[in-house]
Parts: structure tokens; C-alpha cells; sequence
């Protein structure tokens, strides 16, 4: 995967959310970023932000299985949901439907 | 004036009512004369409350319809491949399995059969909305307009977003 084409999806994704919007049917479009661990924060950080822009939702996937959880806090420090809240995430224009993982508590 | 329910009385903790927008805490569904209405926990609703024969209060949100959250219209593809070892594990399913054999093969002819496919089984057992993710770190450009002209053929109706790849 690459940054191009990371950015031509961007683009298909607004052009096929304006085009739902504009012919008005019972077709519509989201922007979907996927998770933490396929999106680096920046490219997570634009999509939102691109996704709150067509006044639409932006949709991804929180917590997969064990490995988002684990891939988060080695990566990042916070948890998934922590992370995600840093970001911005926490937001009405942001849908989360499918949070599949466990995000465990750290003992010390 | 607000007409008041007979029948059963749905009083989730979100309901969600027009497509795209937030979804509303407060607020449910409650028939009447053989139709549904919106309903809310607040005036001048919930005086009527009492009119109502079955109330059900639930957690969770309620979705109008059979709706699917979360689908992708061409998994469908993947039904019908043999496997002599089942791959364990994340990783494994998605760089032995996945990716391999149900996503990089993927052509746009493919996508407009599986999406043709997943929609008439949809209606056929009474799903009237769904939300597809459109995959892969090597995502074909173009193809969620093909499932839209599809799904449109279709009368379902649908939120398609394609899952971008890494940026």
C-alpha cells in the first residue's frame, strides 16, 4: 500500500460522497479510514477532517480482535480508545459500530 | 397535537431515523393505527405513554428496518474457496488467505456480480439497508461507483465506503 493510492482513495471517496449527495437518492457515501493500525495519525487526522468537511460521516473500525489493542499501546503508549480520543475521534461525525477487541486494562 | 399510540411502544437509548445523521438519544418508535412514529422520552410525547398497550424499553440504538452495520459486498467471493490448511491467527488470515486469494484478485466485472449477488439475498430475506466497506491495500479505484449503479438497480438502501489504505 502506498501513500498515492492512499490519497486517490481521498479523492474517490469525496467525489462519490458529493455525487450521493447531489443526486439525492438511497445510495449514500462515507469516508472509512479503517483502524489505527492500517492509517498513520496524520492520514487518520485528514480523513476526518475531510469527512467532516462533506458533512458526512467517517466510519472505522475500533479495537480489532487482540492485535489493535496490543498494536496501539505499543505503538502509540494510550489504548485504542484513548488514542482515538487524542485524534479527535470522539465526535458525533465520527461512527464506530464494530469495536470487536478487547482493550484490557495495563496492571503494573 | 401529537396522536397517540395503541400499540407497541419502542424506547431504545438511541434512535437512528434519517440516514447520515448523528443518531438521537431520547428518542424510539411507536405505532399507531397501523403505522410507526417518532417518539421521545419528553413532552409532549411521553404524557402519552400511558395509551400505549406494550412497552418495551431496551438498551442499545434501534436502526429502522433490517439494516447490516457492517458488510462487504464481495466476501461473498470468498465462500467457494478450498483451503487444505485453515490459516490461525490475524496476520495470517489476512496475508495467506485474504489478501492472496479474495481481494488482489479482484476485478470490477467481480465486483458488480458479488454486489448483485449480496443485494438480491439481502431483499430476499427482508434487509432493507446496509453499509458496505469496500477493502484492500491494493483497492481497485472505480469500484464504489460500479456496487452504487448495482445496489441503485437494486432499490436497497445503502452507505458504500471504500476502507483506505495506509497514507
Amino acid at each position: 500500500m502506498s501513500d498515492v493510492n492512499g490519497q486517490l482513495g481521498l479523492k474517490e471517496n469525496a467525489e462519490f460522497v458529493r455525487a450521493c449527495q447531489s443526486a439525492g437518492g438511497r445510495v449514500g457515501g462515507l469516508v472509512c479510514i479503517h483502524t489505527t493500525f492500517t492509517c498513520s495519525e496524520s492520514f487518520i487526522r485528514q480523513a476526518f477532517k475531510l469527512g467532516k468537511s462533506l458533512n458526512g460521516l467517517t466510519h472505522m473500525h475500533v479495537s480489532v480482535g487482540r492485535y489493535e489493542p496490543e498494536h496501539t499501546l505499543e505503538t502509540h503508549g494510550p489504548r485504542t480508545i484513548a488514542f482515538c480520543d487524542s485524534l479527535g475521534l470522539r465526535h458525533p461525525k465520527c461512527w464506530r459500530p464494530s469495536v470487536s477487541g478487547w482493550t484490557l486494562p495495563k496492571w503494573n | 397535537m401529537v396522536e397517540a399510540p395503541d400499540g407497541l411502544l419502542i424506547l431504545p437509548d438511541f434512535t437512528t431515523d434519517t440516514p447520515g445523521d448523528s443518531p438521537r438519544p431520547g428518542w424510539g418508535y411507536a405505532s399507531s393505527a397501523q403505522r410507526w412514529l417518532m417518539w421521545a422520552n419528553t413532552p409532549p410525547y411521553a404524557r402519552n405513554v400511558q395509551t400505549a398497550a406494550k412497552e418495551r424499553r431496551q438498551a442499545g440504538s434501534f436502526p429502522p428496518g433490517l439494516s447490516m452495520d457492517t458488510l462487504i459486498l464481495y466476501s461473498v467471493l470468498a465462500h467457494v474457496i478450498p483451503l487444505a490448511v485453515s490459516p490461525s491467527g490475524f496476520w495470517p488470515f489476512k496475508e495467506s488467505f485474504w489478501w492472496p486469494w479474495v481481494e488482489d484478485p479482484l476485478d470490477h466485472p467481480m465486483i458488480q456480480a458479488a454486489t448483485d449477488m449480496q443485494c438480491s439475498r439481502m431483499l430476499a430475506c427482508g434487509v432493507t439497508g446496509f453499509c458496505d466497506i469496500l477493502e484492500a491495500p491494493s483497492a481497485l479505484l472505480g469500484c464504489i461507483s460500479l456496487q452504487a449503479e448495482v445496489v441503485q438497480g437494486h432499490g436497497i438502501r445503502s452507505s458504500c465506503r471504500s476502507r483506505l489504505p495506509s497514507g
